[in-house]
């Protein structure tokens, strides 16, 4: 899977390869309801799906996969909430990606955890964690705006 | 017979050998190839075979050119009744179910199942699989196969208390079994310590732990388990499918956690065995070949399917049990760690299971306690899973 490992794999003799890619230009429609929810980051609001049996779905859908029910209502939810599990990306320093189940969320969504010593990284501990979410100072209306930080 | 199968059976199987690369091999060359391996396997003719499902991923030639220009429409039975099926790396088991459903239905006498991988015709197998995520919402952070299987890997041992050692021990166990397949394509056995020393892909997963990028193909006929000699048929006794939500975090919460714990495969495990009329696993199955292109998975397939406890596969496993002479061998072909033709995989599963189920496996072959093997795949982000029983 290594990327470098498949760069130095030699070419074997004598055999013609045709270059060609798959590169097919999309415009894909984005739900109305994650459009909304990316509003909101701006003025740092996290914003889930409210459906009509109180399913509240981060990042918001406008279908509930659960009842198959329109979403048409947002909540915020947050900024508190609990690692439910956890990576570690080789990179320096390493990255850490955490789902977090939000406060008043019914689901875990992914983001980036912060402000954790390497040492600390590698913890089980974490699975359980309270964090927070915490934003940018000027929220441009994108995932970038908030991360997460361990802390209740 | 009652269950969803009938008195289907698998009749002939053939997988190509498994490479990192088959630079002088096109898609249409893969699937000929296994295609009449399998034909001959059964002992049928050609013109005996009357339906074709293709089983795989679109490629780049094969999804937007003309199929038949690539000669799928040239393969035994495509000329009669041609199907396609693509459910990921599931694809494989859920053409399995539909072809066994329209010979037990008596629409279709033989059935070809086929499928091919050339995974090293992308530049980067990262780079294509990291290119099928939606767009809107992966800015989160970078989901992809190897991330989400560390997400359960991580929730594995902080909930059952198991060490990077004691994970370590399926990748040995397998690589230990690759070593006397003649099909897999890496054949050397490797240590724990090896294992936790090589390189990081996404903690607590490492090389080593991981599935490698391979080419190969492999194909099945599934027909009447009367049309061959008994000792070649292998029947299908039952299978189960089920298929979880569709984001990943909808199901790391209290009360919905089947992507951390693995209890969608329960789910599809018990509809096959009730299909197939199996009360205790442990004491009516023979072996098992489960989709595994990391270790989680087998350990959540090995629990799933009822073999053992939750959170003890991975000890088990370190103390010897699981292995290739155990009273319940798990992956003796190596699995998925020692070559995974993504496409493909479900078949390659299904043709090391009836190899060994008709005694055929040579070097690798092992005892079977009872003439029964499970096998599994899995699409998506571990979120479709097939579980199928095959009989002697």
């Amino acid at each position: 899977m290594s990327a470098a490992r498949e760069r130095n794999r030699e070419e074997p003799q004598d055999i013609e390869f045709v270059d060609a890619g798959w590169r097919v230009a999309q415009r894909y429609h984005a739900d109305p309801l994650l459009l909304r929810f990316f509003d909101g980051l701006k003025s740092k609001q996290l914003l889930a799906g409210k459906s009509p049996a109180g399913r509240a779905i981060f990042p918001p859908a406008s279908l509930c996969e659960v009842t198959y029910s329109e979403v048409t209502e947002l909540v915020p939810v947050g900024p508190r909430g609990v690692i439910r599990t956890f990576t570690v990306l080789p990179a320096d320093p390493p990255k850490v990606i955490v789902f977090v189940q939000l406060d008043g969320a019914d689901t875990a969504s992914a983001g980036y955890l912060r402000g954790v010593w390497e040492k600390d990284m590698y913890s089980l501990d974490l699975i359980g964690a309270p964090c927070i979410a915490v934003f940018a100072d000027e929220p441009v209306g994108d995932w970038s705006d908030f991360w997460f930080e361990l802390g209740k | 017979m009652t269950n969803s199968a009938g008195n289907s059976a698998v009749l002939g199987v053939a997988q190509l050998p498994m490479r990192t690369r088959l630079p002088e091999t096109t898609y249409a060359d893969l699937l000929g190839q296994a295609a009449s391996k399998a034909v001959a396997d059964a002992g049928l003719d050609l013109d005996q075979i009357d339906g074709l499902l293709l089983a795989q991923a679109p490629t780049t030639t094969l999804g937007v050119d003309e199929p038949q220009y690539w000669g799928i429409a040239g393969l035994p039975g495509a000329d009669k009744f041609l199907g396609r099926v693509h459910v990921a790396a599931a694809s494989g088991l859920t053409a399995l179910r539909l072809a066994a459903a329209h010979v037990k239905s008596g629409r279709l006498r033989n059935v070809l199942i086929v499928a091919a991988d050339l995974a090293d015709e992308a530049a980067s197998l990262r780079g294509a699989l990291g290119a099928m995520h939606d767009p809107f919402t992966s800015g989160q952070a970078p989901i992809n196969a190897i991330t989400a299987a560390a997400l359960q890997t991580s929730y594995y041992m902080a909930t059952h208390k198991a060490s990077e050692r004691t994970m370590a021990s399926v990748a040995v166990k397998n690589r230990g079994n690759g070593a006397l397949n003649p099909f897999a394509q890496l054949r050397k056995p490797v240590t724990v310590d090896e294992v936790i020393e090589s390189p990081v892909l996404s903690w607590p997963i490492r090389r080593l732990d991981s599935s490698p990028r391979t080419s190969g193909a492999a194909a099945i006929v599934v027909g009447r388990a009367g049309d061959v000699g008994p000792k070649r048929a292998v029947r299908i006794a039952g299978y189960g499918a089920f298929s979880g939500a569709r984001s990943i975090g909808a199901q790391m919460v209290p009360g919905a956690s089947s992507y951390l714990d693995g209890s969608d495969l329960t789910e599809a495990a018990r509809r096959a065995y009730a299909d197939a009329d199996i009360a205790d696993p442990t004491a009516e199955i023979g072996m098992a070949e489960v989709y595994a292109s990391f270790g989680i998975f087998e350990l959540l397939s090995i629990e799933g399917l009822g073999l053992c406890g939750s959170g003890e596969a991975a000890p088990r496993i370190a103390a010897g049990e699981f292995q290739r002479t155990a009273p319940l061998p798990v992956n003796p072909s190596g699995g998925a760690t020692c070559g995974n033709p993504i496409s493909a995989s479900g078949l390659v599963r299904i043709a090391e299971a009836v190899t060994q189920l008709r005694g055929e496996a040579g070097e690798r072959q092992v005892e079977l306690k009872a003439p029964r093997a499970i096998v599994t795949a899995t699409g998506g982000l571990f979120q479709t899973h097939e579980v199928g029983v095959l009989e002697a």
